[in-house]
């Protein structure tokens, strides 16, 4: 299997999308250390997906765009509920 | 390689598949969507090859699970002892063969010890939601973790353990009726198949020897601090993969890892507690 360093830097980008940055917006006010709250934001984000996922792949069915659009709304979403 | 198959079929199509490619492709998809979802999530998402980013997941899981086990280790006896389990964790070639392959047990492991944590945490929302991700990713680390917080709560009459269980319950069983329309697990291949290896010194050897060595002594500590989770792990997962026992024999040799894995904690808080002493002696 070759890897190229673009494939890493894509999937890394994708993982860090759906995996962390959910989980960060919404537990971004707490004060959690470093590894908990990588922690966290993994386990939060990992039901997010996973529920997208059920969702996307029942209906419209899991296609980047649909993927984006979804994760992207999750995100702002979070982002905006952990706003005062 | 037929957990990457459906993963490009999901890619492919944007749909899972209602059959399975294992066993011919003839049986109703039995295994649970988690891990399959969320590498073609990451997949669809980078545009890059289902094959590459199932390789890559596995890297990224792994990073996980070495963050999990240290933080495990931390909550059962400090910084050194969580960061000590980290270090026999990624030692241990049972572990290593168990997360290096694009298998669910890669996403099931961290899941499962995340569970824990966050059950030692007393976090209840936590440890719901990681037990419900961990029963809709890896059958294997489902019963484990089921076992072990039904044993947990046997004991110590926890409600959290209770509650997570039978979240977990509840969730693999609607997955189940949704794929199967059944809820008879053992009709299942690979428990009608009786799917097993036998446990040799091989697979003890594999744990690690350092691992080996300090669990002894990790042991000792954990009961004299009365870590009444960790003793629940050690004896669910002890039972479960010498389960041919109490006449199951299914999947020992898998059910094994998860020994490993507690055999790591053990050692991790030994390893911990050799450096105090030494520390102490100078």
């Amino acid at each position: 299997m070759n890897i190229s360093l673009l494939d890493a830097a894509l999937f890394s980008a994708a993982f860090a999308v759906l995996f962390l940055a959910p989980g960060y917006a919404l537990l971004r006010k707490k004060s959690y250390g470093a590894p908990e709250l990588a922690a966290r934001c993994f386990v939060v984000s990992s039901g997010i997906v996973l529920l997208e996922g059920l969702l996307l792949a029942s209906t419209i069915g899991v296609t980047p765009l649909s993927l984006g659009i979804v994760a992207a709304a999750t995100i702002i979403l979070a982002y905006r509920s952990a706003t005062p | 390689m037929y957990h990457t198959g459906i993963i490009r079929i999901i890619t492919e199509t944007g749909f899972m598949p209602v059959y399975d490619l294992s066993y011919g492709g003839l049986t109703k998809s039995f295994y649970v969507p988690s891990y399959r979802l969320f590498t073609a999530a990451v997949s669809s998402l980078s545009g890059t090859d289902p094959v590459v980013s199932a390789g890559l997941m596995v890297v990224a899981l792994g990073v996980v699970s070495v963050c999990a086990i240290y933080l495990l280790g931390k909550e059962f006896g400090g910084s050194w002892a969580g960061a000590c389990a980290a270090m026999l964790f990624v030692l241990s070639p049972e572990l290593t063969i168990y997360t290096i392959r694009p298998f669910p047990e890669v996403l099931g492991i961290p899941l499962l010890l995340l569970a824990l944590y966050f059950l030692k945490k007393n976090d209840w929302g936590m440890v719901v939601l990681a037990s419900v991700l961990t029963a809709l990713t890896h059958q294997t680390s489902a019963a484990v973790l089921g076992s072990v917080l039904l044993l947990y709560t046997m004991v110590r009459r926890d409600k959290k353990a209770a509650a997570a269980l039978l979240s977990m319950a509840a969730a693999y069983s609607l997955w189940q009726l949704f794929t199967l329309n059944s809820l008879d697990i053992l009709g299942m291949r690979q428990i009608a198949l009786k799917e097993s290896g036998a446990i040799t010194l091989m697979h003890v050897e594999r744990i690690g020897l350092f691992a080996l060595l300090a669990a002894p002594i990790g042991a000792a500590k954990a009961i004299k601090k009365r870590h009444w989770l960790l003793g629940a792990i050690t004896v669910a997962t002890l039972v479960l993969s010498k389960n041919e026992l109490l006449g199951i024999g299914i999947f020992t040799d898998r059910l094994f890892t998860f020994f490993a894995l507690a055999v790591v904690l053990l050692g991790g808080i030994g390893l911990a507690e050799i450096g105090r002493l030494w520390r102490d002696a100078k």
